[in-house]
């Protein structure tokens, strides 16, 4: 969780006509609180994180605590006080509003059978991006904007890579790898939905291989295409390239990751 | 109950955890205890402590609207209930850490919250 936080106050201050929460996740355990009130919610155009929860103050309920979800395709329309002279209740603390990730993020995730010493793994940590309008809005623009991962070299130091990418909510990703290297490589995408398991390295997610493959030296890309109705959803695509035959890879291993929120 | 030596491990075992006290009928009573706890624990004034109370205030609320009516053997607290305590319990956790880490909370305080946990759970 960045901290300090971006504060919603400084928005008001300088005459914005929203607050715009756009941050990397460093666990599932970041919250983040606004004491600003406002007249719309929405998910912003760069966040990986597909739905997100908001606490706010209201008397009709026995906690004072209500709460609302937002999604990319679902915004939220209407007057949300910040209640910071009130008190939730039993916990007696300010009715700020609170917003945090629905998705869990585990950044301890490790594959099994991953080996510390001959393995690597790389996480692109998910971005949390949340826009909280202080003007009244007539409509919000639905969905996020595709994002593309582009790698001209991965860092291929090791037995075998991992590449951790975000893919909460989305529908479609296209990954395309080649190989210029000095030897034939072999890859396999994995879609992994995280669980809150006992144990960090025996973990318990859940998690279905849906490609896997050679790619020859000098030859054809690698392209795979995942669709939401043919391989389901996932929180992230972990995708495992090593040397065919255990051998040392050295060279350029382009790879390029699309991933959408339209359906393909 | 699984006795946690870490934050992140208490985290991971919440499910566990918490599962026992669900099936036992003492889930609204623990997830009560362990927020009025880490509520006391920490300063509103601070705004360093804000993400670890924000979380306990979210866990008090949801004990407060438990359900106390006994019926068993089947627990009394809904599965999505007990399932939403799971992952307040399971975030608060790894939030403390990440305070503890960023040197925002002192190990004093971590500690304080993790012995919590383990009373609690």
């Amino acid at each position: 969780m960045s901290y300090p936080q971006p504060d919603a106050d400084e928005y008001v201050l300088n005459g914005y006509s929203f607050f715009r929460l756009n941050t990397n996740l460093s666990s599932a355990g970041d919250i983040y609180e606004s004491a600003q009130s406002c007249h719309a919610f929405a998910i912003g155009p760069d966040s990986d994180i597909a739905k997100v929860n908001v606490a706010y103050f209201d008397d009709q309920v026995e906690t004072f605590i209500n709460q609302l979800s937002i999604d990319p395709g679902r915004g939220f329309v209407g007057f949300v006080a910040a209640r910071n002279d009130s008190f939730y209740a039993p916990g007696k603390r300010p009715g700020k509003i609170l917003m945090w990730s629905d998705a869990i993020y585990n950044a301890d995730y490790l594959p099994t059978g991953f080996d510390p010493l001959h393995d690597r793994i790389e996480y692109i940590p998910p971005v949390l991006d949340v826009i909280q309008y202080f003007q009244p809005v007539e409509s919000l623009t639905p969905g996020r904007s595709d994002k593309t991962f582009l790698f001209q070299k991965l860092p291929f130091l090791s037995a075998n890579f991992y590449l951790m990418v975000p893919y909460y909510g989305r529908r479609y990703a296209m990954v395309a790898l080649g190989n210029e290297a000095d030897h034939d490589l072999d890859y396999e995408l994995v879609g992994i939905n995280f669980s809150i398991s006992e144990n960090d390295i025996t973990n318990t997610n859940i998690e279905k291989t849906l490609a896997s493959g050679t790619v020859v030296v000098s030859a054809a890309p690698a392209i795979i295409n995942i669709t939401e109705a043919s391989n389901g959803v996932y929180d992230y695509l972990r995708l495992k390239i090593s040397g065919t035959g255990g051998a040392a890879l050295s060279g350029p291993t382009p790879l390029k990751i699309v991933v959408s929120d339209k359906a393909a | 109950m699984a006795t946690a030596t870490t934050l992140t491990q208490a985290a991971n075992q919440a499910n566990n955890n918490l599962f026992t006290k669900w099936l036992a009928d003492t889930l609204k009573a623990s997830t009560a205890s362990f927020a009025t706890q880490v509520l006391a624990l920490f300063d509103q004034q601070d705004p360093n402590t804000h993400p670890a109370t924000n979380w306990a205030v979210l866990i008090a609320g949801l004990s407060e609207i438990m359900s106390e009516i006994s019926v068993p053997p089947i627990p009394t607290v809904p599965i999505a209930q007990f399932q939403l305590a799971v992952q307040y319990v399971y975030r608060i956790c790894l939030m403390v850490n990440q305070l503890e880490t960023q040197t925002l909370i002192t190990p004093t305080d971590g500690a304080a919250v993790l012995a919590i946990y383990n009373g609690a759970f």
